[in-house]
């Protein structure tokens, strides 16, 4: 699967809660009735997501405008 | 929105009608193209242009008897352009070698009978169409009237020429016939006219003695199979016309098909295109009336002369037009077209959630087209249909919610009344800007008025109207009016412009006032308070005030009293330009919010003043310096020391209103707010770069006092291992909203905040 | 391989349109892993899949069959109802796969069917498909689908527009962008989804 969330993006990165490292898993992503797969960083014990801004401001926000676009 | 509407909307919008040259000219050159091509230069496109619509330009462009020039518009101020020898000069840009294209070969024959332009007009269309053309005419030297002609007026070499091309695209010559009278030509059963040896499906016969009565739309004569035209020998250019119309008849009547559909506009007719005047200074023409004196550079000014008629009227008043350029009958069909066959074009959502529903372009349309009717429904039918980006006017419902909720909605009647005849209703923005002149003005009320005076704060609904939401406008509208029900049905003075506008159109059980007329005529108001100094003010009517005039006097009235010296800015009263409030455009639409506002803040350099809150915020937003009229009446020491109001950021406009309620409740009716939810006591550290970056994200103190209240209950964060920075995340609502903060002693201090709206799964641990 | 767009709950609508009874017998042509099948079992009904692909990756619990829509090894007016989703499109125009369908049902049988579609004419779509093989899916206007249908001997009681459940496949296009986007060039805005209930009309000849 494409890289949508590079290792630099979050190495530094840990969870508070469970002070543990991050790993990629596949986590669901879903707007307006569509939902499908997607490979993020995630506390390895509790499942915390983590999505960087650039993510978060540019591929999202783009996916988001294209699908309220109908 | 239905197809009728539209097509009415469609025909009364003449941005794209023809302009007066082209519709005066029977053969409906496009003059104002080809005037704007030579005018750069382009003679070779320009004489193509020419070409097209013209059989003979060579003969034409010489003898011309020009119905063009009078009709021309700078012909009611000065000269008009002198079209022909244009088309003269352009001549020598004919490509020598030219054959037009001919179509395949068809069996039909038609009998052409005459030589002079309208039979070899004719003649000419009826060929290309792949017809077996043959010209009837009594003598072997043909168009003996257009040989009347100087030789240094149209060389008969020039006739020879069209001659010689209608040979060469294979039309046949047969003289020796004289031109039949009428009532000689008759058809057999076998559906032919026999002329001489050969046979014709069909006739032209040109109008010699002129007594040949013609359908005028089929150009047929009461023989079927007959044509014939109706110009008289004189008018070359009608005489071509009529040979072309004819062509068109006879090429029908061969197909056996409608003779008379779409035969609208053929020949000349009166000019549907409105085209101002305004500030065009009258010129004298460029062409020498000895035409040898006339060089290239004279025919160019004179085409540079063209002022390119267009009516876009609407598109000197608003920015939303001239941003989609284009005109509202192209807008119109769009939004049909996205509503009902929803090809759903992104630019098409974003074009009708960019218009400001202002109604400007009405206000200044000669056909006073209904656009902002049109914008209004395609809304509702978007979010009707849930087609409507939720994104597009989320953020501003928000706010409408916000007014709505607890935080700042109330209805009370004075202490000691059960019921009060008037009820202040300052709106949910004048609060959010300026919370110290709602209770300033509540004091004066209450004092002014020889009545009980209660207030009532709530949103008017109007945000959900702009954004096309008739549940949710709905719902604020009863809510309204149970509260105003539980107030003894009071009259509501009302200090937003909008308001007014909204109560007026959808509450008319409600008596209303605007507050501007009360104020204007007071005088207690202006007890102890000395005139400003001539200060010198460029007044903004807020698009809301357009159709009332009486708002719009007691401002200004209102503003000399203080002292203020007013200059009219364009564009004001009827013709009341929106600041990008209007329709949630701000929300919708950002860069066009800040072009609007940019192309409204450089129409004049003094200091601006304006009576509806918003468009004061928005003006000051991008650096220029406006008031409010309350700002000059309660506040005038900023105007003297000539600093600026102070333009509260979206959180602070939550705080703001809040305070207003609370300050009300405790001062009039003694009494607390109710309680604050858990988060509304964190305390945030924010510097001036996270503020900007929240404003621009439009990420409120609220949502991320929310989702730190949230990372603290859940223990839920991340850690940045470099920084020590902790990023918690939560989703108050639709949106989830990221905050990157570290706690301190004085609270938090906040580096980052984002949002999107795609919902992610986590583990649930 | 992919479940059709809309999953078990789709699937679960058209049985609801369809009035089938309980303990009928439906064949599920192009059964993929079999979760329509499980689904019909669970519901009471007789589920046979149909597949070109003889194992499935996922466990059975009912009947499989190995072989080709167009060649079904099953005799004449056997089936109450044959469930068709998501299949039509990928199958070549003409290639037998209808003919066969009607010959299995019963007459008065059920076709219980959804697919991709187009919703409105659309130039770009149509040189696509005409000019193109096997891969693309055959995007089809909703009338074509009702005149496929109608020659073939089904009529068509009842068809609707569900083009709400391509969301998924639309953002899963729009996650992936350009790595997909050999695989599916159609602009996703004009393609929907319809699900449709038609009756084999009684016996043919």
């Amino acid at each position: 699967m494409a890289h949508y969330v590079n290792e630099e993006d979050f190495i530094h990165w840990r969870c508070a809660k469970c002070n543990s490292e991050l790993e990629l898993r596949k986590v669901v992503v879903s707007y307006l009735d569509g939902s499908f797969p997607v490979e993020l960083p995630v506390c390895k014990v509790c499942g915390q997501v983590f999505i960087p801004e650039s993510l978060a401001t540019q591929k999202m926000l783009e996916i988001e405008q294209q699908m309220e676009d109908k | 929105m239905d197809q009728q509407f539209m097509r009415t909307m469609e025909s009364i919008c003449i941005q794209n009608e023809p302009p007066a040259c082209v519709t005066a000219c029977p053969l409906h050159v496009d003059s104002r193209t080809m005037l704007k091509l030579v005018a750069s230069g382009k003679f070779e496109d320009a004489y193509s242009l020419y070409q097209k619509n013209v059989p003979f330009p060579s003969i034409l462009s010489k003898i011309c008897n020009s119905p063009c020039l009078s009709k021309c518009r700078l012909s009611e101020i000065g000269e008009g352009i002198q079209i022909r020898p244009i088309e003269a000069f352009l001549n020598q840009y004919a490509d020598p070698s030219f054959l037009p294209k001919v179509l395949p070969e068809k069996r039909q024959k038609a009998g052409i009978f005459g030589s002079e332009l309208d039979s070899l007009s004719a003649a000419y269309d009826l060929r290309r169409k792949g017809y077996q053309v043959t010209i009837l005419d009594a003598d072997a030297v043909l168009a003996k009237n257009l040989r009347a002609f100087n030789e240094e007026v149209l060389p008969s070499v020039e006739i020879e020429n069209a001659i010689h091309l209608l040979e060469k695209i294979g039309v046949k010559i047969q003289t020796d016939f004289e031109i039949p009278r009428f009532e000689e030509l008759s058809r057999y059963d076998s559906g032919f006219f026999r002329i001489g040896d050969s046979e014709f499906q069909c006739i032209y016969l040109p109008p010699l003695s002129g007594e040949l009565s013609i359908d005028s739309i089929t150009r047929m004569t009461v023989t079927e199979g007959v044509f014939s035209g109706s110009a008289s020998a004189g008018y070359w250019i009608d005489q071509m016309s009529d040979g072309r119309r004819a062509a068109i008849s006879m090429d029908r009547y061969l197909q056996k098909v409608s003779l008379t559909a779409s035969r609208e506009n053929e020949g000349a007719y009166e000019c549907r295109l409105f085209t101002s005047l305004k500030g065009i200074q009258p010129t004298k023409s460029f062409i020498s009336t000895d035409i040898k004196r006339t060089g290239q550079a004279d025919i160019i000014k004179e085409a540079a002369r063209c002022i390119q008629c267009q009516c876009l009227e609407c598109a000197k008043g608003c920015e939303f037009i001239r941003h989609y350029q284009d005109s509202p009958r192209t807008y119109v069909r769009q939004i049909y077209n996205n509503i009902s066959i929803c090809t759903g074009l992104r630019q098409k959502n974003k074009m009708i959630n960019s218009c400001s529903i202002c109604g400007q372009c009405e206000a200044i349309c000669p056909n006073h087209i209904p656009f902002q009717k049109v914008v209004r429904e395609a809304r509702e039918t978007m979010v009707a249909t849930k087609k409507m980006p939720p994104s597009a006017f989320d953020f501003a419902l928000r706010d409408m919610a916000f007014s709505n909720s607890e935080k700042f909605r109330l209805a009370k009647v004075p202490v000691d009344s059960k019921a009060c005849k008037y009820a202040f209703f300052p709106g949910c923005q004048l609060p959010a800007s300026n919370p110290s002149a709602i209770e300033t003005i509540f004091s004066w009320l209450r004092d002014e008025m020889n009545e009980p005076v209660g207030i009532l704060l709530r949103c008017c609904g109007a945000i959900a109207d702009w954004a096309g939401e008739k549940e949710k406008f709905n719902q604020a509208r009863s809510e309204l009016l149970a509260d105003w029900e539980s107030l003894g049905k009071p009259e509501l003075i009302v200090s937003c412009p909008t308001c007014l506008k909204m109560f007026r159109e959808k509450y008319p059980e409600i008596n209303v006032r605007s507050i501007w007329p009360l104020m204007a005529e007071s005088d207690s108001l202006f007890n102890g308070k000395s005139r400003l100094n001539s200060i010198k003010m460029a007044i903004h009517d807020p698009c809301a005030s357009r159709d009332q005039p009486n708002m719009q006097e007691a401002v200004r009235s209102l503003a000399m009293k203080l002292g203020i010296e007013l200059e009219e800015l364009p564009y004001n009263r009827e013709l009341a330009t929106c600041c990008s409030y209007g329709g949630n455009v701000w929300n919708s639409n950002p860069s066009l919010s800040k072009d609007t506002v940019e192309a409204r803040i450089s129409q004049n350099q003094s200091d601006y003043l304006t009576y509806c809150i918003m468009c004061r915020d928005f003006f000051l937003r991008s650096g220029k310096p406006a008031y409010h009229i309350l700002d000059i009446l309660f506040d005038p020491k900023l105007i003297i020391e000539h600093r600026l109001p102070i333009r509260p950021d979206y959180s602070m406009r939550h705080e703001n209103r809040t305070r207003v309620k609370r300050h009300l409740l405790k001062q009039y009716w003694r009494e607390e707010m109710p309680e604050e939810a858990p988060y509304e006591d964190i305390q945030l550290i924010l510097n001036e770069p996270i503020r900007k970056l929240m404003e621009d994200r439009m990420i409120l103190e609220e949502d991320i006092r929310q989702v730190l209240y949230h990372a603290k209950e859940s223990g839920r964060a991340m850690i940045n291992q470099e920084t020590g920075h902790y990023l918690a995340h939560f989703k108050p609502s639709c949106v989830t909203y990221w905050v990157e903060y570290l706690p301190k002693e004085d609270g938090f201090e906040i580096f980052n905040v984002y949002s999107h709206r795609m919902f992610v799964e986590e583990g649930n641990i | 391989m992919n479940p059709a767009p809309g999953g078990i709950a789709l699937t679960e609508k058209l049985l609801n349109l369809s009035l089938l009874q309980k303990g009928s017998m439906i064949l599920d042509v192009g059964c993929g892993d079999g979760d329509a099948c499980r689904f019909l079992s669970s519901e009471g009904y007789r589920a046979i899949g149909l597949d070109i692909v003889r194992h499935s990756s996922g466990k059975m619990n009912s009947e499989r069959i190995q072989g080709q829509i167009n060649a079904i090894p099953i005799l004449e007016e056997t089936v109450d109802a044959v469930l068709m989703e998501c299949v039509l499109s990928i199958l070549p125009t003409d290639d037998g796969s209808l003919t066969e369908i009607i010959r299995v049902l019963k007459p008065g049988g059920i076709l219980l069917f959804s697919d991709l579609y187009m919703r409105y004419p659309d130039e770009e779509l149509e040189k696509n498909r005409i000019d193109s093989e096997s891969d693309y899916p055959k995007i089809r206007l909703a009338d074509e689908l009702l005149n496929i249908f109608g020659e073939s001997g089904l009529s068509v009681r009842y068809w609707e527009d569900q083009s709400a459940v391509l969301q998924s496949l639309r953002l899963k296009f729009l996650w992936e962008g350009s790595a997909s986007e050999n695989k599916f060039p159609y602009k996703m805005k004009n393609i929907g989804y319809i699900c449709l209930i038609a009756e084999r009309v009684s016996a043919s000849g």
